[in-house]
């Protein structure tokens, strides 16, 4: 027998909603589109320096993400389109493109970015419930799994690299599995006053190269023997107006700039960013003097690897960090102070994506011991009266 | 920590955590206050004026003049006053001005048009009452709170008297922090000396050591017109407040003007702080003054689906379909009326419930002027709630904790002190309804609160009932061998007796037993006559019982209400079993189980009557009342 509902007697006509009514502007859409925003400046920068590797990373990680979210948002039956309609897969997409090698070939960047998207992010429950980082786990899995092709594949930054590393001769690496040694090599070489006249030599005596003098990449990858020996201080100093170096300092100018734009339309909390350079500073300088040999000075330790990148869009990330005010506090202290060590002593060349994550399991922990008193606390009526 | 008076002399404006700023929209700040004409029925719900004992003291069918009282009651509720002349045409279940369109008691009256008055005793020389007298004009005048939350003003008033023994700060509420209302705003402008006499009489009835005037810095003329009223006299002063939502809240306010936060659950006037609203000051100084119960309120009218705008004085008990009519509501598709803020009011179902004194707007915005929700996205814990809100909850915890409905972690995570101020879902960037969720919790919370007490209640009854039971069942054991007992002793008294001795002794005994029968029969006359001529509680509510049930008699027989269909809730589910639990864990009523029972099987019912084809009756439709037939001579 059907149930007939004896209540509702005729159409409601009048548009029924929950208070409050009004609602600010600020979506999570918009957030996240000016983070990536934010981001421009440091793209141009890479672009300037590292060729065009990161915008055709960008565009894997991009194309991957939309394809995985599109997967998952099917198979647990939500709606598809509003699956997509914030762009926090975006952002995930160009940290990861930031982390990621700028030569690494196609299959390790979709490998990547899927991990992030399906295992961390979605089967934990989609956006807001994921515990790690995306974009840090998915460049850690890479990482561990294929150590190698992870230290050949970075290019060594040169003024106007982009000439050298355009489009062409980036995707003929990542895609068609070119030797990306050749294309080190022609960067590191390229001298941008030099470029018009030796443009077609360098493109055609690229076999005579010397694959082997490039490896070890990244700066933090070359002090690594010299560090797990205890001689890190014998290692000559650099000014970071050299050519190599600049590039660094500009990424950190860059990243600064657009922190800035993210602290001014308050999506990431000033507080936490200022205890953890300070906290950064502080732990690294006491180290520094304590064990010479083993942890690089300051300027170093904030310039080089992806501290700069980190303390404005990783650690700021707020699914993943603590949730209290307070507690985000702590964490930035954290993830300083685990970057810092994991610098030091680990195995693998950079330690923000470990440090990050390793802060990352804590964040509930961090939640419990910093809730916040509730309202009025202290407050005692009898007291009140007392004259 | 005695109480800080000179700190707050000095006028420092201290900071509340959280608070929003959203765009003011107030639009209506330089529209004069009108006054609404009568509309032909007025309908008083009677929920916050009756109370446990309380009487209705008009009969269906009776004439009414304004301002004449229509409610008794005790303790702190307020009586019920006539706002205007005419005739009680019914007292019957209509629908309140509430989110879920329910029901309730309410006394309708048919207006004459003349507004005849009903006696009042004005008193203009109140500097030298009694503060009894005061505060019991203002309790017989029925004055409550205008601001939102209808609390009798006279209760709170004497609650301050009596724990805190003295009042140390009076503070006079005009911050109006809601977008878009600007009823107390227009208040201010208009009648700034008529609220400054409602501010003697308070310092009157309190004597505080401090009055402060608090209004928000978005209201510059109501600042210099209060300005201007208090020019040279020592009654008040003027504390000029950031523009930041919720300033208007009693604790926020509280906060802000004396930096001491009061948690929730105490009275705020128990710790000698009284807060009271512009509006209500006003009410106060015309029942003392003027001897008028407060039967009106002044409200905003706003929105762009209205062909204008305004704030006016209305009637308690007009529809807001009059209002609207009055203003020309151009209606839009799904058209919203909000009654009461943007930020704390809510959507009404149906247009044809009355205004009460807790409404302070009537708002019918387009989609262009408030848009719509969109849907909600997960939550990415950007913490923004938690720092927005006034209360130092941590919203999106609470949330999670309540979409799984874990009470227990929701109490504990401090729903109770939640304000539903709406801050929260505001600045929200996945558009999330976490007040909405919140308003949900707090109905459920409260729901399940009664079933406790209710449980609790008839446990002791069962256990009461046992004890009876067990006494009576000695008692009888008792009686019974004292029965035997005797019976042995005549039958061997008997045994020595002579048969004309037996018959007389016979004889005896039945002539006393008629004589005590006789006796207690009289005594059970007499005990019922005493029983109803003395108002006892029980006669009372059973008299009330009555009034109701010749009201929805009344209100069937005129077609206000649908006839009474429970025969057809009276049925049987099929397929219960044991763990199929539909029954079972029915804590929650119909209203707030949400969601719940998506995945659970349908159960089949039986009906025990079998409901009738539903035929649309005749309603007396354009006929007049007949009073003969529903009130015979
Ligand atoms: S503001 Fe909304 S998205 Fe941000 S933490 Fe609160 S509930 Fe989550
Ligand atoms: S609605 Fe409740 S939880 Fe939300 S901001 Fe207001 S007081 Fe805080």
């Amino acid at each position: 027998m059907e149930i007939q509902t004896t209540e509702s007697t005729g159409r409601q006509v009048l548009g029924l909603q929950n208070a409050p009514f009004l609602k600010t502007s600020m979506s999570t859409r918009i957030i996240m589109l000016i983070v990536l925003l934010s981001l421009v400046p440091a793209v141009l920068v890479q672009i300037y320096f590292f060729g065009m590797g990161i915008v055709v990373q960008f565009v894997i990680c991009a194309l991957t993400s939309i394809i995985m979210e599109s997967i998952v948002a099917f198979l647990r039956k939500r709606s598809i389109l509003h699956t997509l309609s914030d762009f926090s897969y975006l952002v995930t997409a160009l940290l990861l493109a930031f982390t990621l090698p700028q030569l690494l070939p196609w299959y390790y960047t979709v490998i990547a970015t899927s991990f992030a998207i399906i295992v961390v992010k979605s089967v934990f429950g989609g956006l807001g419930n994921n515990i790690f980082n995306p974009a840090m786990a998915g460049f850690i899995f890479v990482v561990i799994s294929c150590p190698q092709v992870m230290t050949n594949t970075f290019i060594i930054p040169n003024e106007g690299a982009f000439n050298v590393a355009n489009l062409r001769n980036v995707t003929q690496v990542i895609f068609n599995g070119q030797n990306p040694e050749i294309l080190r090599a022609q960067v590191l070489r390229y001298d941008k006053y030099q470029y018009q006249k030796t443009n077609s030599k360098v493109s055609q005596d690229k076999s005579n190269i010397n694959v082997d003098s490039f490896t070890g990449a990244t700066y933090l990858e070359k002090i690594k023997s010299f560090r797990k020996s205890g001689n890190l201080h014998e290692v000559s100093g650099h000014s970071f107006l050299d050519n190599e170096y600049l590039a660094y300092l500009a990424l950190a100018v860059a990243y600064s700039l657009g922190g800035l734009i993210l602290c001014i339309f308050k999506i990431i909390i000033k507080r936490m960013v200022i205890t953890f350079f300070l906290a950064f500073a502080g732990i690294q300088y006491v180290m520094h003097l304590w064990y010479p040999g083993v942890f690089m000075n300051v300027t170093d330790g904030l310039l080089f690897g992806g501290t700069m990148l980190g303390a404005f869009y990783i650690i700021t990330d707020p699914v993943t960090n603590a949730g209290t005010s307070k507690g985000r506090i702590y964490f930035a202290v954290l993830v300083a102070f685990l970057i810092v060590m994991i610098r030091g002593y680990g195995s693998y060349s950079d330690a923000v994506a470990f440090a990050v994550m390793l802060a990352n399991g804590c964040a509930p922990l961090i939640d419990k011991l910093t809730s916040r008193r509730s309202y009025g606390v202290n407050f005692s009526k009898e007291e009140l009266h007392h004259e | 920590m005695s109480f800080p008076v000179k700190k707050i002399l000095k006028g420092k404006i201290f900071n509340f955590f959280g608070g929003i700023k959203p765009k003011e929209l107030k639009n209506t700040s330089g529209v004069a206050i009108e006054e609404l004409p009568i509309p032909s029925i007025l309908c008083l719900p009677l929920e916050k004026h009756l109370g446990k004992d309380g009487v209705i003291l008009v009969n269906v069918g009776e004439k009414v003049k304004k301002w004449q009282p229509l409610t008794r009651t005790n303790g702190k509720l307020v009586p019920l006053h006539a706002p205007t002349s005419g005739v009680v045409s019914s007292i019957s279940n209509e629908t309140l001005p509430h989110p879920s369109g329910e029901k309730g008691l309410c006394i309708v009256i048919k207006t004459d048009g003349f507004d005849s008055e009903y006696e009042r005793k004005p008193l203009a020389d109140f500097e030298n009452a009694e503060t009894e007298e005061l505060i019991k004009k203002i309790h017989d005048n029925g004055v409550e709170g205008l601001g939102g939350a209808q609390y009798p003003t006279a209760a709170k008033l004497s609650s301050c008297l009596q724990y805190a023994k003295k009042c140390n700060v009076l503070i006079i509420n005009g911050c109006e922090c809601e977008p878009m209302v600007t009823c107390d705003d227009r208040l201010m402008q208009e009648r700034a000396l008529d609220i400054v006499t409602g501010i003697r009489i308070l310092k009157k009835i309190l004597n505080p050591k401090i009055t402060i005037v608090a209004i928000e810095k978005n209201k510059p003329r109501a600042i210099e017109s209060m300005k201007h009223a208090l020019y040279n006299t020592d009654v008040a002063q003027v504390r000029e407040l950031p523009v930041i939502y919720p300033t208007g809240s009693a604790r926020n306010l509280i906060k802000a003007v004396t930096n001491l936060e009061i948690p929730y659950h105490e009275h705020t006037s128990e710790c000698g702080i009284v807060v009271n609203n512009v509006g209500t000051v006003l009410a106060v100084k015309e029942a003392v003054v003027d001897g008028i119960p407060q039967i009106s309120r002044v409200i905003t009218v706003d929105g762009k689906s209205l062909l204008r705008q305004g704030n006016i004085r209305v009637r308690f008990g007009t529809s807001v379909r009059f209002i609207l009519n009055t203003f020309a509501l151009r209606p839009e598709y799904k058209q919203r009326v909000i009654l009461g803020g943007p930020m704390m009011g809510f959507t009404l179902p149906s247009i044809d419930v009355p205004i009460t004194k807790s409404a302070s707007a009537l708002l019918c915005p387009n989609s262009d002027e408030i848009p719509r929700h969109k849907t909600s996205s997960n939550c990415i814990r950007c913490g923004r709630c938690a720092r927005v809100c006034p209360s130092r909850l941590v919203p999106y915890m609470l949330y999670s904790q309540s979409i799984s409905h874990n009470h227990a972690a929701c109490i504990k995570a401090g729903i109770k002190d939640c304000t539903l101020c709406g801050a929260c879902s505001y600045i929200c960037p996945s558009s999330i309804t976490l007040t909405a969720q919140f308003r949900y919790e707090k109905a459920a919370e409260r729901h399940i609160h009664e079933f406790e007490i209710r449980n609790a209640m008839a446990k002791e009854r069962m256990k009461a009932k046992e004890e009876r039971l067990l006494r009576e069942e000695e008692e009888r054991k008792k009686k019974k061998e004292a029965a035997l007992e005797r019976i042995k002793a005549q039958k061997e008294a008997e045994s020595k007796m002579s048969p004309e001795e037996i018959a007389s002794l016979r004889q005896k005994n039945i002539e006393e037993a008629k004589k005590k029968a006789l006796a207690k029969k009289e005594e059970l006359v007499r005990l019922k006559n005493s029983d109803a001529n003395e108002d006892s509680d029980m006669v009372k509510v059973k008299k009330i019982k009555d009034i109701r049930k010749r009201a929805i008699d009344i209100a069937q027989h005129h077609g206000h209400l649908e006839d009474d269909d429970s025969s057809i809730n009276v049925v049987k589910i099929l397929n219960l079993d044991s763990n199929y639990g539909y029954i079972k864990n029915d804590l929650l009523p119909k209203v707030l189980r949400r969601g719940e029972n998506i995945s659970k099987p349908v159960p089949q019912f039986e009906y025990a009557v079998k409901p009738e084809p539903y035929v649309k009756k005749d309603l007396l439709v354009g006929l007049e009342p007949d009073d003969k037939l529903v009130n015979p001579v």
